[in-house]
């Protein structure tokens, strides 16, 4: 079977919307644009402080990492790239990181929550759809559909966001 | 020593609260720097040769301060064996007591060191660091996680996490200050307990969608039983976490010297969970433990577990094998193990 005709079927299927979207998605990891708020992350550390090995800046000010909720999809693509397994097989590690007092991210609902929190919290880094960038926050790394990466990729923002 | 290592904790908490009103800042800030949780577990045994036996094991709370500082507090304090019931004996209250498991202040270094003082879980392999009830898939603890190196160790540890490239180096590093212990019972004591871990995340890369984690640890201590004339011990071990699709695979090997080349002994346990359907997983384990004046066990393990909700399981086990240890007897077991 050729792959046009996968397509096809995936179209009538109601499935390649959605499959699309995980292709091009680029995900912005984002801190604050406020410099009094701002953070510096190298994408090695990135995967560190979400499943918060790392906790501090090279200042000594505590991180603030926050995630989407478990279900949604821009997240379950972050947590594939980035920390190589979905939130749901993550349930185990978060419950062992509260048993030494460790809190999992904070959580926010949606990307203009995530936005937000960011902006205005100190030490904060987050994540949302780098087509949505406002000058609320600065995007240190980028999350595409291979690798984490420091320098923008070509963005194609009239894709369906997530 | 330990009381004194209490009193000293107790007191500056105490103080600073007092202190705390002086400051120009809002005193309710500091408090909301305090989060209070815990664990608890109840296990029906029906071993071999001894009596069906219903236990609540521990009711656990757990304190920690953090206020975006430098320095965190984190405190344990266990009600272990509230009480027991056999058909025998009835209702028994009489093995309680109180276990201040952890106790201590992590201060933070640089991003990649921190600075832990107090009573902490020995860093050796994963079991020790992970041993409460709704963290593991079975009611029995591995024997090689119990019989082999002290559990706790009271003292200062630098730990931290160094990223590099797609993987992570996690280091715990740690001696003993304070040799007396708590009441811990049932268990071998041990002092001058000093060693390091090293743990590597992400070892295999994964990039599936399946993937989960992958990490290996190589722990090594030494330590001197705490009887007179006691021998001692240098203990190597390695252990592994490997979760693929829907397989959790785990495992620790530990070998122990006693002083003047003899044999201190081992223990290995290796472990699987397979998801089933519905939050169900099968668990299998097979472990073995040697150790000079002690009897060998070589065990098998076969069980379900549920996930009731993400802090709440409830397993159903049968232990078979050789060697007969009271804390892990052989025969079924069913437990209900909840954080909070």
């Amino acid at each position: 079977m050729s792959v046009d005709w996968i397509k096809v079927w995936l179209m009538l299927a109601g499935l390649l919307p959605a499959l699309t979207m995980a292709d091009d998605t680029v995900i912005a990891v984002i801190v604050s644009a406020q410099p009094n708020f701002s953070v510096s992350v190298a994408a090695s550390e990135l995967a560190p402080v979400y499943w918060r090995k790392k906790l501090y800046d090279n200042r000594g000010k505590p991180l603030h990492p926050a995630n989407l909720s478990t279900d949604h999809p821009l997240r379950l693509h972050f947590s594939q790239q980035v920390l190589h397994s979905s939130p749901r097989s993550q349930v185990g590690y978060w419950n062992e990181l509260y048993f030494h007092g460790v809190q999992p991210p904070f959580t926010v609902e949606s990307q203009e929550a995530m936005i937000r929190y960011v902006a205005y919290t100190e030490s904060a880094i987050g994540y949302i759809d780098a087509c949505k960038l406002d000058e609320r926050v600065h995007p240190v790394l980028w999350v595409t559909a291979t690798r984490v990466v420091s320098e923008p990729p070509n963005l194609r923002c009239n894709a369906a966001p997530l | 020593m330990f009381t004194i290592l209490l009193r000293c904790a107790v007191s500056v908490i105490s103080l600073c609260m007092m202190c705390k009103p002086l400051l120009a800042e809002d005193d309710s800030s500091f408090l909301q720097g305090f989060r209070v949780g815990g664990y608890t577990s109840v296990d029906l045994h029906v071993p071999r040769t001894e009596p069906t036996r219903l236990n609540w094991n521990e009711l656990s709370m757990i304190v920690t301060w953090d206020k975006n500082t430098r320095i965190k507090f984190f405190g344990e304090l266990d009600l272990e064996d509230p009480a027991s019931y056999t058909h025998r004996q009835g209702l028994d209250f009489r093995e309680a007591y109180i276990n201040p498991e952890r106790l201590y202040f992590d201060l933070n270094i640089n991003e990649n060191a921190n600075l832990r003082l107090g009573r902490f879980l020995t860093p050796l392999g994963r079991w020790n660091q992970l041993h409460a009830s709704p963290l593991v898939w079975t009611a029995s603890r591995p024997l090689a996680t119990t019989e082999l190196f002290p559990s706790f160790t009271s003292g200062v540890q630098l730990f931290g996490n160094l990223p590099f490239s797609e993987r992570s180096l996690d280091y715990q590093v740690y001696s003993a200050t304070m040799n007396a212990q708590p009441e811990s019972r049932g268990e071998t004591e041990y002092k001058d307990a000093r060693g390091a871990r090293i743990a590597l995340n992400n070892v295999f890369n994964f990039t599936d969608e399946n993937a989960g984690l992958n990490t290996i640890g190589l722990n090594y201590s030494s330590y001197r039983e705490e009887q007179p004339g006691g021998p001692k011990y240098r203990l190597l071990g390695l252990d592994f976490l490997l979760e693929f699709n829907r397989w959790e695979l785990s495992g620790e090997t530990y070998t122990r010297k006693a002083e003047h080349g003899r044999i201190g002994g081992s223990g290995s346990y290796l472990q699987s969970a397979f998801f089933i359907k519905s939050d169900w997983y099968w668990i299998t384990r097979l472990e073995s433990l040697h150790q000079p004046a002690a009897p060998n066990a070589e065990r098998w393990v076969l069980g379900v577990t549920k996930r009731l909700k993400p802090n709440q399981l409830l397993k159903f086990e049968i232990v078979g094998g050789n060697g007969e240890y009271e804390d892990v007897p052989r025969g079924f077991a069913t437990s209900f193990a909840m954080m909070y």
